[in-house]
């Protein structure tokens, strides 16, 4: 009885055995389905719809897995040739259609199935070749070629010798020999691309030439270095026995035929077009740009400077923003400012900051010692007026912080010629740097500031802020508030005894013609 | 040779950091009394910057392209800071 059973398990089993996997799924589905219609009748529309939708997914799944399996093992595929791969792409074919007769049916579905295959195909075949190109390089090009050198210099002869056989082979050759050469090459010259190494400028000036010239090389390394990382791909592909298509497409199959090369030939005259073009334009603008740095003047002269003073160059650039309807750029600003207190504004207890201290205010805030550096050569608590012009989102606006180490008499004012930007962060900042500076003087009365923003003439249009500012400063030191005012804390400039908002553009030319004497001056010198 | 080089002429040279806008540093060692001329134009050359458009300065105190580091009192390792032109007008 034992062996009976045995032998009909046996039997069973054999005959369950054959029929494959895929198969037993299907009619399993089948007689569930028919089993399940046999005990209810009714059955939703719905529920086979899900039914239906399952089935699909793993009809998919099913088939997905029998085309990677394939893939997966490179080994059985480079002995099978292009031929062998059709036939077996048909033979799948077959099978498929045996399997699954209902897909034939419905060909738009079939279609979106397979674009969706050669899809995940591609994303694969792409994840295996960046995993295998690192290890090709070391086995492929472990040695830089000693004779690197001379085939570099008759590479393009070699081509021509080489024509009856394989280009192919030729141009892989001379490419990979060129890159192992240029490699060579590199470490010897070491360009500086961190910012931690050191850059000699002691040294003659034909050393900078040659230190451009390997960045030329470091560029042309980078282009070669991207097409032979493409040719790498396809010949991974040649030996694991892929060809799709897409792929070939993205990388431009290798010219054989005399034709293509002769449009290679075109391509590369229309490149050299093409960069003669960009070359000219370049020059153009080196050109723009030379003739927007000549300088114009520098002030103050060399006999007037000292260490402590700001040195202010003028270029074209800057003389250009005092034409009407211009912004004007802050060496405009620091040059009257400097001849101001050089030439108009004669007492020595008024400190005259530039334009760029706000802009590293918050650095100096923290770090203190940053802070001793910038203050301890101008002694300011010797000074009763700090003037500080502000460029803060593309306007220019001032405060001038009277006597702030007097408790009486202390105030902050503010010129702005637009009421329109918020000025609480600005007054903070500043209230701390008086702060810090009170604690470094060792004052021991110190109360913050008072802050007044001066009703002034304001400007009608969106260019002449910046001559404002300079208007301002000039005025206030012109006719300085009386004592009692200070005391007060209160302050008129709305007055007509200042000047009319509509005469300002007038002061464009004034500058110009002030820059231009200057410099004109200082040529007859 | 080139240590040799490099000792006799230590005394002239200081490395100078430069400091962009945005932060990232840049030293060069350079002579104490070559113009600032060649440093701007390198720095603004690696940076891609127009030479015109940056202004430096030294401890707060503009800096010009005729001055050199010995009439500045600069010493080893000293911070010049690069600013971008500013432009205002509203």
């Amino acid at each position: 009885m034992k062996n009976l059973t045995k032998s009909q398990n046996g039997l069973r089993e054999t005959n369950y055995l054959k029929i494959s996997k895929k198969r037993q799924n299907f009619l399993f589905n089948k007689i569930s389905k028919i089993q399940k219609t046999q005990k209810n009748f009714k059955v939703d529309s719905k529920q086979t719809t899900r039914k239906k939708r399952d089935r699909i997914k793993r009809n998919d799944l099913m088939r997905f897995q029998e085309y990677f399996s394939n893939i997966s093992l490179p080994d059985q595929i480079t002995i099978i040739t292009q031929r062998k791969q059709r036939n077996m792409r048909k033979r799948k074919n077959k099978l498929k259609d045996k399997i699954h007769p209902i897909t034939k049916t419905k060909k738009t579905k079939k279609k979106q199935r397979t674009t969706k295959k050669k899809d995940h195909v591609i994303n694969l075949i792409q994840e295996l070749t960046k995993s295998q190109i690192p290890t090709l390089k070391n086995k492929e090009f472990p040695k830089k070629s000693p004779k690197a050198n001379e085939i570099e210099f008759i590479g393009e002869k070699t081509i021509k010798k080489n024509k009856a056989t394989n280009i192919k082979d030729t141009k892989f050759l001379h490419e990979d020999q060129m890159k192992g050469h240029q490699e060579s090459q590199i470490p010897k010259q070491t360009t500086p691309k961190n910012n931690t190494k050191i850059i000699d400028l002691t040294h003659s000036e034909d050393k900078g030439a040659d230190k451009d010239k390997g960045k030329d090389k470091d560029n042309q390394t980078e282009k070669e270095t991207i097409q032979t990382n493409k040719k790498k791909i396809k010949k991974t592909l040649f030996k694991e026995g892929f060809k799709v298509n897409e792929i070939a497409k993205q990388t431009q199959p290798l010219s054989t035929d005399c034709k293509k090369k002769g449009k290679q030939t075109q391509e590369k005259n229309q490149k050299m077009e093409k960069s003669t073009n960009i070359e000219t334009k370049l020059k153009k603008s080196k050109k723009k740009n030379e003739i927007q740095n000549t300088t114009i003047l520098c002030y103050p002269p060399k006999g007037m400077r000292n260490r402590k003073m700001d040195v202010v160059r003028i270029n074209k650039f800057d003389l250009e923003s005092l034409n009407p309807n211009e912004m004007i750029s802050d060496s405009i600003i620091n040059f009257y400012l400097k001849y101001l207190e050089l030439k108009i504004i004669k007492s020595a207890k008024i400190q005259f900051f530039n334009s760029f201290l706000y802009s590293k205010l918050d650095d100096l805030l923290i770090d203190q010692e940053k802070m001793q550096r910038y203050t301890n050569k101008l002694q300011l608590k010797k000074k009763d007026f700090w003037i500080l012009p502000i460029n803060q989102s593309h306007h220019w606006f001032t405060l001038i912080i009277c006597y702030p180490f007097d408790t009486k008499r202390s105030a902050i004012l503010l010129f702005d010629s637009l009421s329109r930007h918020k000025k609480h962060f600005v007054i903070n900042k500043i209230q701390k740097f008086i702060k810090l500076q009170a604690k470094i003087s060792r004052e021991e009365e110190f109360e913050p500031l008072k802050t007044i923003c001066c009703k002034v003439p304001k400007q009608n249009n969106g260019s002449d802020c910046g001559l404002f500012l300079l208007k301002y400063i000039k005025k206030f030191f012109s006719n300085l508030p009386s004592e009692q005012e200070f005391l007060k804390k209160k302050f008129q400039f709305n007055s007509e005894d200042w000047f009319n908002p509509n005469n300002i553009k007038k002061k464009r030319k004034k500058l110009q013609l002030l820059i231009n004497n200057l410099s004109s001056s200082k040529v007859e010198k | 040779m080139s240590q040799e080089k490099t000792e006799s002429t230590e005394n002239n040279q200081i490395t100078l950091k430069v400091v962009d806008p945005q932060g990232g540093e840049t030293v060069f060692r350079i002579r104490k009394t070559t113009k600032f001329t060649k440093l701007f134009k390198v720095y603004c050359e690696r940076k891609g910057y127009q030479i015109g458009s940056i202004k430096f300065t030294f401890d707060g105190i503009l800096i010009d392209e005729d001055q050199t580091p010995d009439e500045l009192d600069m010493e080893d390792e000293d911070i010049i800071e690069a600013h971008l032109r500013q432009v205002g007008g509203f």
